[in-house]
């Protein structure tokens, strides 16, 4: 896995350098409690799952139920399960072996204060060779800090923490929608975006794609432009859309907010 | 598995096709369709309409003049997509060819070509033939 093929994947609080070609099968949870699953285009994946805890308590006994359910699966299909595991400061490190194999580690994150259940899984032809390097770029991120955001060629990050409401993901378009205190954004990423601006132009498409009215539009260099609406009930609203050439895509992140400091910049959107 | 998919399953015989078997598919262009223009704004196909066995209603459809063909146009992206369709390229092939000319992910291109695949599948125009494929049961 060379650098140039990894692409950053940050999701409620964590982030992890996966190959490029993986993809999101999973995502399930929030940030207290959840799960996310890559698959590779071959038989791999990896997943993430975890837990808000105070006290991170016995991370055997997790791990141990854990092995109890696979101990099952293996029963059914007509596999012996094995397993190891090796204990540090760190936390536990395994690996198991039965109708698939998998490497993975189990740790408490005192930056975030929750446990986190790392895992890559494959075939048994499969080699794990790949584990170390991933659960290397494992790094969950300090909630006091900025919260950012990168799934599928969309990378945004806000000044504090955000909820995530809704996510879509189509062929070509990857929309993500955040609520906080007085906040509210959807941002989005757009596949082609050299063929959808030379076709309908930037501010036509964004004015059509993010449903902007046409007046507050406003050019802001040959590639990008912004839109400030009216104020309603306290509540500003505003739009940032970028064309990235490099990497053929628009980036587009639409904000309603109360306070200025809610009030979208263009580092928000990364490219 | 509940009493729907059990008879979907037994009705439906097509195959869900694996991730690996579709990247090794090659799409094939239907030969009745025919690239009627070509610009820079894409390209128009045009196709036969599938006409009835019924003399009675075969009359009917030239008595009230229904057409025989029907067009589609394809944006440039699209028109990109057809030209690549040889019979020798796989999807895989097509899929690298769309990264390169649009830099997009593969991610990104699989799941793009295998939409527009579906949709031209779905009207008649191509058709995917998968190398050494034995028919089998849906899976769940």
């Amino acid at each position: 896995m060379s650098l140039e093929k990894q692409a950053a994947f940050r999701w409620q609080g964590f982030e992890v350098l996966l190959p490029e070609d993986w993809a999101p099968v999973s995502l399930i949870g929030d940030r207290r409690e959840g799960y996310c699953r890559f698959g590779s285009p071959g038989s791999m994946g990896f997943q993430v799952r975890w837990k808000a805890t105070r006290r991170p308590g016995r991370l055997k006994d997790s791990l141990f139920a854990y092995f109890r359910i696979l101990q099952k699966e293996a029963r059914r299909a007509g596999k012996a399960f094995e397993s190891e595991l090796e204990e540090s400061d760190d936390g536990i490190a395994y690996r198991w072996r039965a109708h698939a194999k998998a490497q993975g580690q189990l740790f408490y994150s005192p930056v975030c204060g929750r446990v986190f259940f790392l895992e890559l899984l494959g075939d048994r032809k499969d080699s794990l060779a790949l584990y170390r390097r991933i659960a290397s770029t494992f790094r969950p991120m300090d909630p006091k800090g900025p919260d950012r955001w990168s799934v599928l060629g969309l990378d945004v990050r806000f000044p504090s923490l955000v909820q995530l409401e809704k996510r879509t993901f189509q062929a070509g378009r990857t929309v993500l929608e955040f609520s906080a205190k007085g906040f509210r954004a959807q941002a989005s990423r757009w596949g082609f975006g050299e063929q959808l601006a030379a076709q309908h132009g930037l501010a036509r498409w964004a004015v059509a794609a993010l449903s902007l009215s046409e007046q507050g539009t406003h050019q802001d260099g040959p590639d990008s432009l912004y839109w400030d609406g009216p104020s309603r009930l306290g509540w500003r609203s505003r739009a940032l859309v970028r064309l990235d050439r490099d990497k053929n895509r628009i980036l587009a992140l639409k904000a309603s907010y109360r306070k200025p400091q809610w009030r979208p910049e263009w580092d928000w959107l990364e490219s | 598995m509940g009493l729907a998919r059990i008879l979907s399953s037994t009705l439906d015989r097509r195959r869900r096709l694996e991730p690996e078997e579709l990247r090794k598919a090659v799409p094939m262009a239907n030969p009745a369709v025919k690239v009627v223009s070509e610009g820079e704004s894409g390209l128009i196909l045009e196709a036969p309409l599938q006409t009835s066995t019924n003399r009675w209603i075969a009359g009917l459809a030239r008595i009230l003049k229904q057409p025989e063909t029907k067009r589609f146009e394809l944006e440039p992206v699209g028109a990109f997509v057809w030209k690549s369709i040889d019979g020798n390229t796989s999807f895989e092939g097509i899929s690298r060819r769309l990264r390169e000319q649009y830099k997009m992910s593969r991610v990104e291109a699989d799941a793009a070509l295998g939409a527009f695949l579906q949709m031209l599948a779905q009207r008649r125009l191509i058709t995917l033939w998968i190398r050494g494929a034995r028919p089998s049961r849906r899976r769940r």
